[in-house]
Formats: structure tokens, sequence, C-alpha cells
């Protein structure tokens, strides 16, 4: 690849490009289901293409094709500086790129077991038998078990030097089952809800999880919620586990702290942010036990990668130090807006979507002692587990999460389970009441595969070190007006 | 953007199809090339042009299935993908059930392909923008959103005979007017680029924006409430996701499941899904090549039906419903196109109707899976939201979070407009909702 985009990249110098870069990949998919003890789905795919990246006269413009052979890449070429000349013409603001060294260098991530050399066989029989075994059990009225495994090779090569490889292997999983009595359906899911826990390891990850080993425990809470009651409403101190509160980072410091939000690059679409520019190192975002950090060189985190999609090196940021809003994510483009250079976080979904600025891995530092420690050290409140809906306003304040189950804590003790809890805040104020995380013991990334934003919609993966936290006097319980 | 490649699509078709390497072999092309022009704060920050295709092959060896997918439409590609999937139904399980996939189909004439939208440069669509630009200008309006659009085309070919192409364009214009707290939105989505009045829709989403300036707080509580298109677009978008699928529907989590021939609205609610019906985005087929028809999902209040696929079809010994996805999405079939009936109130008179209430523009981040079985979501008021006192505005109010059981919210309808409004649905480009403006006597807004 490297020649046809050395001869790309000249002929858009020649052309008058200002900067160019342009990025190949190929991805590898495959994923399975089963429902209820069958294989519903098996299947794999290929996505391979390339994109260009242009800026001319301070305005930028990107083509992408599937079509990988030089003559289609040129037209791609063309077409990416036509559009920058075409917004450069309109445009009277500028865009300025902060300086990065042109690294050169070939990275793959870490993995033990690449799940590509699993036999089919092996991974059936694990989802299979999963959901087979959860149907044989009475109460339970579905369920669902679900792998997925993908491989990015990606090759990027800017006009300033930059010649990158690099090699993305991530593994995901999960299932859920459905307790149900007719009149209600409840779900409960291990490791995480939704589309499972995802992480850029290999299939020694699926094996770590143990899916059968916990599956007791994951019928057991299904079916208790069919019988339990529904979440009282009220102002109650919660503890949020560790899935849970990772997708609280996502919504409500993770896009926030995206610099291209804060100005204004989605205000047509997924909005801005509260954490305005003159915020920058001195808003109270939480209590003092809140330090959260994005880190894309996190080992396994679904978010990892040693070089962005601008051939910035990944770098650890401070987003929240001590309770106070420290740093942003950033790219070339947005950095100078605050004085800076890019922090590597800009990402685009394969070939075809322009590198916009993701999260990385967004993750809580673990405070102390463990979640023991912390049910035992809580007199009257709510264990909050595992999300189940969620939605937050277009500054990132106004938040209201469900979980798929709660427990009563009474005296340091959990108690009776409770259906269809809900929480809801305003992001500063619930992160001020945080008054303990617990320690390494119970911390762990978490992994999501379906983190969208940008238009055309990109998805991403993203990852979410954290541990149960606590938090006092939180609102519970609107979900039944 | 490029051009068409229709023989060519049907020729690997035919080709990969009547290999007769299996019992069954479909082949479902996508090929699609789109343009999107972003804007933020009325200046251009990011020109995309991708342009990408899909070859699904679904094959399968008695009661085992197979599916891979490429996105090259070079030989060998398409031929390393027939093995692909070859090997996985080779390696896979047995079904408890044969899929049955449609033979050969006869489809209704439909239009969905505009010369002129594939045609469209993109200094002509900047300049439409930058044209919009202006109408927030005098006063101090900044525009965001996106014009996007693309010319594509699907064909799906299978070894039982069936052959099915259709081209298509699409064009979606999203606007934001901005001004400090203050907006306002406009949208509108066709297959004909030329039909949106991008000036016009800038133009009243900027005044939308002024009239939202300093916003009052308003306390939770039950209000009535005259919701706009854009906002009823977001509900039923959200029904659909939780409750017309065959797969929540059969697993117990959608709010029809065992209640088909119940009333679970109010008799003034009439949602059905129709992909022929040229008012939304309108295409004969689904991925499987099934033809498109009208489903009702809930008729006059009483719910009436799910959408299926050839493989959930199969799976509980039913008909497909026209609702085929790509193979390999394992969410399974939904209503694509839907239609929320319209009533027999004109829109400009429903501020009077409603005389005391809350007027919402639009929603934001709706969620539909709090409680999925009893339809229950919640969601934040965005862009215009007011205060309506003797049926006129008195003032916008701040942004409002609502948490309502929808199907219990829809039979407290009280007025349904004749006008409808359609928004894009889904990923896929012809993928649309169309509804009217919906008076409710209470809604739960709660924080």
């Amino acid at each position: 690849m490297k020649g046809l985009f050395v001869s790309v990249l000249a002929r858009l110098k020649r052309l008058g490009a200002d900067y160019a870069d342009i990025r190949h990949e190929r991805i590898t998919t495959e994923s399975l289901l089963s429902l209820d003890g069958e294989v519903e789905g098996f299947s794999t795919d290929t996505s391979a293409g390339v994109g260009i990246r242009v800026l001319y006269k301070g305005a930028w413009g990107f083509a992408a094709t599937n079509a990988v052979n030089e003559a289609l890449a040129m037209k791609a070429a063309e077409e990416a500086l036509a559009i920058a000349k075409t917004f450069s013409s309109v445009n009277t603001d500028k865009v300025r790129l902060s300086e990065t060294e042109p690294f050169v260098e070939c990275y793959s991530t870490p993995y033990k077991i690449d799940p590509f050399n699993v036999p089919p066989e092996k991974k059936i029989s694990l989802i299979a038998g999963v959901t087979g075994a959860a149907l044989k059990e009475k109460g339970i009225s579905s369920a669902e078990a679900f792998l997925e495994f993908s491989k990015a090779e990606k090759e990027f090569c800017s006009t300033e030097g930059a010649i990158i490889a690099q090699t993305i292997l991530t593994s995901g999983g999960g299932y859920h089952v459905i307790a149900g009595d007719g009149n209600d359906a409840q779900v409960r899911s291990y490791p995480d809800g939704h589309h499972g826990l995802f992480a850029t390891r290999g299939y020694e990850l699926i094996d770590e999880l143990d899916f059968m080993g916990n599956l007791p425990r994951v019928l057991d809470e299904a079916r208790s919620l069919v019988s339990a009651r529904e979440c009282p409403s009220g102002a109650r101190d919660i503890i949020i586990d560790g899935p849970q509160l990772a997708l609280q980072i996502h919504e409500s410091c993770g896009h926030p702290a995206e610099l291209d939000r804060v100005l204004g690059a989605e205000l047509g679409f997924a909005g801005g942010s509260f954490l305005t520019i003159d915020k920058l190192g001195s808003f109270k975002y939480g209590s003092p036990v809140v330090n959260i950090y994005a880190d894309p060189n996190e080992p396994g985190g679904a978010g990892s990668y040693r070089y962005d999609d601008e051939g910035v090196r990944a770098q650890r940021v401070d987003l929240v130090r001590g309770g106070v809003f420290t740093g942003y994510l950033t790219s070339r483009e947005t950095a100078p807006s605050i004085g800076g250079s890019s922090n590597g976080s800009m990402r685009g979904e394969g070939w075809g979507g322009l590198p916009i600025i993701r999260m990385s891995n967004i993750c809580i530092e673990p405070g102390n002692g463990t979640l023991v420690d912390l049910i035992a050290d809580t007199r009257d409140g709510l264990l909050m587990s595992v999300n189940r809906s969620w939605s937050i306003d277009d500054k990132r304040l106004n938040f209201q999460f469900g979980t798929e189950m709660a427990w009563e804590i009474r005296n340091g003790k959990l108690g009776q389970p409770f259906r269809n809890p809900v929480y809801y805040g305003t992001t500063p104020a619930f992160w001020a009441s945080c008054d303990a995380v617990c320690g390494k013991d119970d911390w762990r990334i978490w992994g999501l595969n379906s983190c969208a934003k940008g238009e055309p919609m990109q998805v991403s993966h993203v990852g979410h070190g954290a541990s149960p936290a606590r938090f006092r006097s939180v609102q519970v319980g609107v979900g039944k007006i | 953007m490029d051009g068409l490649l229709k023989d060519r699509l049907l020729e690997e078709g035919e080709r990969v199809a009547g290999s007769k390497r299996a019992d069954t072999i479909e082949f479902i092309a996508n090929n699609d090339s789109s343009s999107t022009l972003r804007f933020s704060s009325s200046r251009f920050h990011q020109g995309i042009s991708v342009s990408d295709a899909s070859f699904h092959i679904r094959v399968t060896l008695g009661r085992k299935i197979g599916v891979a997918s490429t996105n090259s439409i070079e030989r060998s590609a398409l031929d390393r993908c027939l093995d692909e999937a070859l090997s996985i139904a080779r390696t896979t399980r047995e079904e408890p059930f044969l899929l049955r996939i449609p033979g050969p189909c006869r489809y209704s004439n439909v239009s969905s392909f505009y010369a002129s939208t594939a045609r469209a440069s993109n200094e002509e669509k900047a300049a439409l923008v930058s044209a919009g630009f202006k109408e927030g200008a005098p006063s101090g309006v900044l525009h965001s959103g996106a014009l996007a659009t693309s010319v594509g085309e699907i064909a799906v070919v299978n070894s039982k005979g069936l052959k099915a192409y259709h081209p298509y364009t699409s064009a979606h214009l999203s606007s934001v007017a901005s001004s400090g707290d203050a907006s306002g939105s406009g949208s509108f989505v066709s297959n004909d680029l030329t039909m949106i009045d991008i000036k016009g829709l800038m133009r009243a989403s900027a005044e939308t924006c002024l009239k939202s300036s300093s916003p009052k707080e308003a306390p939770p509580g039950v209000y009535r409430v005259l919701l706009e298109p854009a906002a009823v677009s977001e509900l039923v978008h959200w029904l659909s996701y939780t409750g017309f699928g065959a797969k929540g529907f059969h697993d117990g989590t959608s709010f029809l499941s065992e209640r088909l021939g119940e009333a679970v609205t109010g008799e003034k609610v009439a949602i059905y899904d129709d992909g022929l019906d040229g008012g939304g985005m309108a295409v004969p087929f689904d991925f499987e090549g099934a033809p498109k028809r009208r489903l009702s999902l809930i008729d006059r209040g009483v719910a009436a039906g799910v959408a299926y696929d050839s493989l959930t079809a199969s799976s509980v010994g039913g008909e497909s419903t026209g609702h085929g996805p790509f193979p390999g999405d394992n969410e399974g079939p939904f209503p694509e196109h839907l239609f929320m009936e319209g009533g027999d109130a004109a829109a400009s008179g429903m501020l009077s109707l409603l005389g005391e209430g809350i007027l919402v523009k639009s929603f934001h981040y709706v969620n539909g899976l709090l409680n999925p079985r009893e339809s229950l979501m919640t969601g934040m008021t965005r862009h215009g939201t007011f205060l309506v006192r003797g049926g006129a505005v008195k003032c916008a109010l701040r942004p409002m979070r609502f948490t309502e059981n929808i199907l219990e919210a829809f039979r407290r309808i009280e007025s349904v407009s004749r006008e409808t409004a359609v928004y894009p649905n889904g990923s896929f480009p012809l993928g649309s909702v169309s509804v009217p403006y919906i008076l409710i006597n209470g809604f739960s807004f709660t924080s």
C-alpha cells in the first residue's frame, strides 16, 4: 500500500494541498449469536477501503472509496481536494493544525489467543450451551448469547512523513436471560448489558469471563426480578456497580470532554457541552474523590491504540483531578483553541469514517476498599446494577439512567431486590455527591462497542475503567409515574 | 457521485446464486455513494464523500445457515465470500426449522431515483446551504447541521429465481439554528433534493430560535402537550424499535407480546408500515427480495401486527411481512417505513385546541428501554419548548425531561392533525417515519 500512498499524497501536494493524509483499513469481523439453545446467527464480514483527508487553504475535505486501486484512490483524493476548495471559498475562518512528530512505527494490540484461530465449534458450543442451559431453567422464557471478534489492520501515511501501521484486535461477548410470567419480562445480563463486554484482547477474554460459571447467579437474579417490588422513589444513597458507572462516565464525562463538541462541531446533531473552555482548570466537576482520565494506552481497553487516526501518539490526559475539571480530548485542529497540541483522540470508524474526536478509555481512578466494605458502610441505600436505559440532554447535564436491577441496603447489608430502578440528576451535582470509589480489587476495564457520534453516524469501541462508587442523596424511581 | 452498476450487480448475483453449491443461495447487494456537508456555526467544517458497497451471501445446507459479507465487488472477493458462507453453514448447528426464502416476485412500480439529486455537485449544495446561513445572520442566529445526499442501488438475487433491482437517491437536510441558549431546528428528507426548501427550513428554524430566547423554568408535572411531528417521530420510532419487531414480540419484551387484538391505545391512533407509500421513502422490496406491502401495527387503537422476515417467520411457522434486514443483522426485522395516520384537525388550529399546556417542537435522546413491556420512555425536549396560555405561546421554557408510558399517553390523545411530516428512520437512506401533530391531555415531565 505504501507505493499507492506515496503517489496519492505526492499528487495532492502538486495540486496545492497544504496537508493530506491517507488511511487504508481492512476490517475482518466474525459474529455469532445463539438464541434459546440454537445458533441463530453466524456470519463473517470483510470491509476494506481507503480514506483521504485533505486540508486546502484552511478547509477540510474527506473522500473514501471501497475500491482500492491507484486510479480510484486518486479519484477520491481529487474529490477530497475539491470539497476542501469549495469550503475554503465559503468559510472565512481557517483551520490551523497543532504540530505533531511524524512517527514511523508498526504496532499491534497484544493478545494471547487469536480468536479467529479458535475452532468455531468451541464458540458455538459456548453460546449454545449457555442459552440452552438457561432455557431449561424454570421461569426463564428466553436466553441470548453472542460473541464478536474483529481485526482492524490500519495503515496511515501523511504529507508530513508519518508512516504508521497498526493492528487492533478486539474480542467481545455476553449474554442475557429473560424471566417472564406472562405479565412482565425482566432481563438480566452478563457481564454487561446490551452488547456485552469488549476489549482489545484475544479469546482469553472470553475464557476469563466464564459465561457458564456465572449463569446460576444471573438466572437467580432474573427470576427474582419477576416477583420483586418496583424500586421505590425518593432521594436515596446509591452504590452504582462497575458496568453502570462505566456508562455514567461515558455519557456525563467522556462526551462533554470532547473538545469538538465544546467548539460546536456536533451542535447540529448530538449537541454541545456544559464543559465550556472557561471552565478548564477551575470548574468543580465533582467531589475530591473523583479522578477521571483518558488513556488509549490502558492495557486491553476497548478504546486502546498506539496512534490515533491523525498519526498522533496516544497519551494519557487527566479530565478530572481531585474533582476539578482539568482536560479535554483533543485533535490537531481543536487543540490550539486551548493553547495546546493534540492528545491523540481522533478516530474514524473504519476506512470510510472521517476521523473525529472519540473517547478512548475513559476511566475513574480506583479509590479504597471493596464493594463489600462499601455496602457495610451504607446504612440505608440501594445497590444498582447494569445499565438498561440511558438518556442525557444535549449539554450533558440532565441525565436519567435505568438499571436492570437494584437491591435494598439496610444497615450495611444487602436486602430485597427491586425491579425497574431508575435514577436521575444533573452531572456536577451528581458527581459532587460521590463520596467513595472502590479500590483496585473491584476495578476493571469495561468496554462498549456502540458509541455513536457524527454524521454520517460513526460507531466506535470505547473502554471505561470503573469500580463501584457511592453517591449520596440521589433521586431514584421516576420509572413509574 | 459514482454511477450505478445494475448489470454487474445482477450478473454477479446470478453467478453466485446459480452456482448450485448449496440448497439455497441468496445474494444481496447494496452499492451506495454518499455526500455529507456538515456545517457548524454557519461555516462548513466537514465534507465527507464515501463510496461503499455491501455484498451479503446467505446459504442454507438443509437446516444449516451460513452468512458472509464483503464490500468488494471483485469476483475473487465474492467467491471467497461464498466459500466463507458455505464453510459457516457446514460448521454450524442445524436450526429447528427450514429457512424458507421467497421465489420470483412481482413488484410495484416505485420511483425513488432522481437524476438531479444524483448529479448535484458539492458546490451546488454548499451554495444552497450558504444561502440558508443568511436567513439567521441579521439577527445573530448561527446554523449547524448537515445536508446529506446519496445515490445507490439494491439488488437481490436468489437460487429460487428471485431477481430484484432498485435504484434510489436520497437527500436530507437537518439544521439547528442557535443563539446563546436558544435554538430551533428543521429537518426534511426526500428522494429528490429539489423538494427540500433549504432556505425556508433554515429560516423557520431561525424564527423558532428567536422565540426560544429568555426561557423560563416550568416545574415537573403532568401537562397537556401539543407535540409537533419532529417530537412524535421520535416516539413512533422507539415504539417500532421496542415493540413492532418479531424478535421482541416472541421473546416477551415487546409491549405487544400476547396483546394482538387488544386495545392498546386510544382510537385516534393508527400506525402502519408501508414501503410502497410514496409519502415516505418508498422501496419495492426488502433485503430478502420480499415485496413490500402495508402492514397494520396499531389499527384504531388495537394491536394489529408485528414485522417478520424470512428467518423469524420460518422459526414460528409464519410468513414474512416484507421486513427482511441484511442477513446477519442480529436485531431482526423492524418496520422501517412507518406512518402514523393523520386526523381531522388543522395543524394551524391546534394551539387553540391545546389552550393551556406546553408546545414541544422536538425531543432529544429519547430512550425506550426503561421498560419496553410498558412502552415506558424518557427523553428531553429540545429546540423549542413553549408555555401555552389561552391558545397562544406565552413564553419559552427550558428543556424538560419526560418519562411516560407512551401507549397510555396515546390513549389520552385528543386531537391529531391532518398534516404530516416525514423524517429519516434508521441508518438506511430509504427508511422513514411519517407523523402528524398530536395533542395529548396529560404528559408527564419528571425533571
